[in-house]
C-alpha cells in the first residue's frame, strides 16, 4: 500500500519515538545508577549522567558477589532447555501430524492441556515429583495392588532437576504442528517413493524445512528459561546451582541486616543478567520473525 | 519392463466406494492412459499401484508378485506428482539424486547419474538451482529426472501437465512419450484431458464413478465407443447424444427428423440413444436429408463449430472454414454407417 499523507507520517513517528523514549529510559536509569558509586547514587535526586565507578562495580559484581559461576548455571539451563525443547517438540508433533495411531487424538489432547497449566500452576505436584521421580508409579502400582520397592531418585538440586520441568510443555509441539500441517501431503509421498522411511524423512526433510521454526522456538525457549525465578529458587537450595536471577534477589537487601541495599551494584548486575537473552534475540532475530509470520514457500 | 495384473480391486473409504471391481492388464512397454473426469477414481488406483493408498479387496500384480502389501520403495515404480513435488530445501541435483542417496550410493556414482539424468531432461546449467528459481515448465522436468534416475520398471504420472500452460503443456506431452520410447519402460499417466490421453496412450482406460468403462486403443475408444459415457467424454468437440424413437431395424425417428442409422434389433417403437460424431455431418443443400438450424458459429481457425438445433435437440456440426456459413436453417446428410446407438437404460452400446 503506497500513500501520501504527511502529517499522518509526522505523527506516527512522533507516537514511535515517545514510545521509544518510554521504554528505553528505565533502562537508561539503570545504566546511569550502575556507573556511580553507592553515596551518588543514593542522593536524591539521582545524577542523570553517567559517573566513573563503571568497572569497580562491574568487576565487583562478577567477582565477588560470584556472578560468573551463576551466569554460567543460568547459561547452562537455558541452552539445555532450548536444545531439549526443540528436540522433544519437533519428535513429538511428527508423531501426532504424521502417524495414524489408536490414541493419537488422546495424546494430542494430552499435550495440549498442559498449554492450559503452565509452571507456576502445577508447581507443588512438579516439586513433588522432582522430590522423588518415580512416585507417580509407585502410586499408579499401588492402585492396582503392586507394591514394588522402587527406588527413590530426586532431582532437587540438580540440572536436569531444573530444565527437565521446563521441557515438558507443549508451546513447541504445538508449533511444529501447525507447521507440518501446511507442508503438503505430496512431499510425503514423494519422499516414500523415494525409498525415504519415516524417520529418513523426518531427518532429512522435515527438519531443514523447519528450520526458521526452530530459531523462532530457540529465541522464545532460551529467554523463557534464562528468565525462570520461581522455580529455580524452589528447587534448589545448593548454591553451587543457584541461576543469575536468583542471584539477582541475594543483591538487592544491603550486605547487612538494616543496612541500605547496594543499588549501584544491583544496577549493574541487572544488566549483565540482561545481556545474554538480548545476545540471542539480536541474533536471532531475522530468523525468529520469519518462523513465527511466514511459511516459507 | 514390467507387466501389471489388477484383479477385482476395491478401495473403499467407509461406506463411499472410490474404485470398483477394476479388472485389467498391462503389457511390458506399454504407455497406457486412465481416462476419466475428475472424481472418477483414477488417481486412486494409480496410487494404490504405486503403494500410496491401502488396497481394500483384490489384488495387484507387477510381475506376477502380489504387491498389495509392499511398500512403495519395494515395487520398483517412481511417480511424477500433479504439484511436482520437489522438496523446496533441496537443489535440482540433490532432489533428482535423493532416492539414490537414500539407496545408498556411493557420491561418484550418484553425481554420474544425476549428470546422466539432467543431459535426458535438458537441465545440466541448472543442478545448482533450488526448485524456488526454476519455471513450471522446469520444475516438472525436475520431477521427471527424480522419476527416471531410479530406473523403475513402472512410470507413474498423476495429471503432471495440468499446471502448465497450454502450450508448455503439448510440449511436454510430446517429451514424455520421447522418454517413454527411449526408456522402454511401462508407464501408467492419469488424466481428465482427453486430447493428452489420445496422443499419449497406446492403451487408453476410461473410467466413470470407480469403474471402468472401456479399455481399448485410442483408435477403437473413439470409433467404436462401448458406453454412452465414453461416446460422450472422449472427442472434441463432444459427440451428439439424442434421444430417439425405433421406427424399424434400420431407422430412428428424433422428434421430426427420420435418420437412418446401422442396422440393429432394438424391438419398434422402444427409445434409444443415438450417438452423432459433429464430424459425421455434412452441410449438402441437395442430398440432405435432414433440417439443421444454426444459430451459433465458432470459428477455431482449421474448422468451424456450428452451434443450433436438430429437431428441437442442441446439435453440433463441425465444417471446414473455408465454407461461409450463416444463421439458419440448412440441410446436413449424416453419415447413417458412423452413427452409434446406445441402450437408454444402462448406456451400454447396441449394435455390434
Amino acid at each position: 500500500m503506497i500513500e501520501r499523507t504527511p502529517y499522518l507520517d509526522l505523527l506516527t513517528h512522533a507516537i514511535l519515538i515517545l514510545l521509544f523514549i518510554i521504554s528505553v529510559l528505565p533502562i537508561i536509569i539503570v545504566f546511569i545508577a550502575s556507573t556511580h558509586d553507592l553515596p551518588t547514587v543514593s542522593r536524591v535526586p539521582m545524577a542523570l549522567w553517567p559517573g566513573n565507578s563503571f568497572f569497580e562495580n562491574y568487576s565487583h559484581v562478577w567477582n565477588k558477589s560470584g556472578f560468573g559461576p551463576k551466569m554460567l548455571n543460568s547459561l547452562i539451563v537455558a541452552t539445555m532447555v532450548t536444545v531439549g525443547k526443540v528436540m522433544i517438540s519437533a519428535i513429538t508433533a511428527f508423531s501426532v501430524v504424521y502417524f495414524n495411531y489408536r490414541l493419537r487424538f488422546f495424546f494430542f489432547w494430552l499435550i495440549f492441556i498442559t498449554l492450559m497449566l503452565p509452571l507456576e500452576v502445577r508447581i507443588v505436584p512438579t516439586y513433588a515429583v522432582a522430590a522423588d521421580v518415580l512416585e507417580p508409579f509407585r502410586t499408579i502400582l499401588a492402585w492396582g495392588g503392586v507394591v514394588l520397592k522402587i527406588p527413590e531418585i530426586n532431582i532437587l538440586n540438580s540440572y536436569s532437576g531444573l530444565v527437565l520441568p521446563l521441557v515438558a510443555t507443549a508451546t513447541g509441539t504445538f508449533l511444529y504442528r501447525q507447521f507440518f500441517l501446511t507442508i503438503p501431503d505430496e512431499l510425503t509421498e514423494a519422499a516414500k517413493m523415494d525409498g525415504a522411511g519415516a524417520l529418513r524423512f523426518f531427518w532429512d526433510i522435515l527438519l531443514p524445512l523447519s528450520r526458521t521454526n526452530m530459531a523462532a522456538l530457540s529465541t522464545i525457549m532460551f529467554v523463557y528459561a534464562w528468565n525462570q525465578y520461581l522455580w529455580p529458587l524452589l528447587i534448589t537450595t545448593d548454591p553451587n546451582f543457584a541461576t543469575a536471577t536468583m542471584q539477582l534477589q541475594k543483591i538487592v537487601p544491603g550486605p547487612a541486616f538494616g543496612q541500605p541495599p547496594v543499588w549501584n551494584e544491583a544496577m549493574a548486575a541487572t544488566l549483565m543478567v540482561m545481556v545474554p537473552p538480548l545476545i540471542v534475540v539480536i541474533i536471532m532475530q531475522g530468523a525468529f520473525v520469519r518462523g513465527l509470520i511466514a511459511v516459507e514457500k | 519392463m514390467a507387466n501389471i495384473l489388477v484383479a477385482h480391486l476395491n478401495k473403499s473409504y467407509g461406506k463411499n466406494s472410490a474404485v470398483n471391481d477394476l479388472n485389467c492388464e498391462i503389457k511390458s512397454q506399454e504407455f497406457v492412459v486412465i481416462l476419466g473426469p475428475s472424481g472418477c477414481g483414477k488417481s486412486t488406483f494409480l496410487r494404490m499401484i504405486a503403494g500410496l493408498e491401502t488396497v481394500t479387496s483384490g489384488e495387484i500384480k507387477i510381475d506376477n508378485i502380489i504387491v498389495n502389501d509392499l511398500e512403495p520403495r519395494e515395487r520398483g515404480c517412481a511417480m511424477v506428482f500433479q504439484n511436482y513435488a520437489l522438496y523446496p530445501h533441496m537443489t535440482v541435483a540433490e532432489n533428482i539424486g535423493y532416492s539414490l542417496k537414500v539407496e545408498g550410493i556411493n557420491r561418484t556414482e550418484r553425481l554420474q547419474r544425476i549428470h546422466n539424468v539432467a543431459k535426458i531432461i535438458g537441465l545440466e546449467d541448472f543442478l545448482d538451482r533450488k526448485p524456488g528459481q526454476l519455471s513450471g515448465g522446469q520444475r516438472q522436468r525436475v520431477a521427471m529426472g527424480r522419476a527416471i534416475i531410479r530406473e523403475p520398471k513402472l512410470f507413474l504420472f498423476d495429471e503432471p501437465l495440468s499446471n502448465l500452460d497450454a502450450k508448455l503443456r503439448v510440449q511436454m506431452r510430446i517429451e514424455i512419450r520421447k522418454l517413454h520410447n527411449r526408456l522402454n519402460a511401462t508407464s501408467i499417466f492419469v488424466t481428465h484431458d482427453q486430447i493428452e490421453a489420445m496422443t499419449l496412450a497406446d492403451r487408453m482406460i476410461v473410467m466413470n464413478k470407480g469403474k471402468i468403462e472401456q479399455i481399448g486403443t485410442p483408435e477403437d475408444i473413439y470409433r467404436l465407443p462401448a458406453t454412452q459415457f465414453v461416446a460422450g467424454f472422449v472427442g472434441s468437440p463432444p459427440m451428439n447424444l439424442l434421444k430417439a424413437t425405433v421406427i424399424d431395424c434400420s431407422t430412428v425417428k428424433i422428434d421430426d427428423q427420420l435418420i437412418r442409422v446401422p442396422q440393429h434389433d432394438v424391438a419398434i417403437g422402444s427409445v434409444v440413444i443415438v450417438g452423432i460424431r459433429p464430424e459425421h455431418v455434412e452441410m449438402d443443400d441437395n442430398a440432405g436429408n435432414n433440417v439443421f438450424s444454426i444459430d451459433f458459429i465458432e470459428d477455431m481457425g482449421s474448422l468451424r463449430l456450428l452451434h443450433g438445433k436438430l429437431g428441437g435437440h442442441d446439435f453440433v456440426v463441425q465444417s471446414l472454414s473455408g465454407a461461409t456459413q450463416q444463421l439458419g436453417q440448412f440441410k446436413v446428410r449424416i453419415a447413417s454407417d458412423k452413427i452409434h446407438l446406445f441402450d437408454v437404460a444402462t448406456g451400454l452400446r447396441l449394435q455390434i
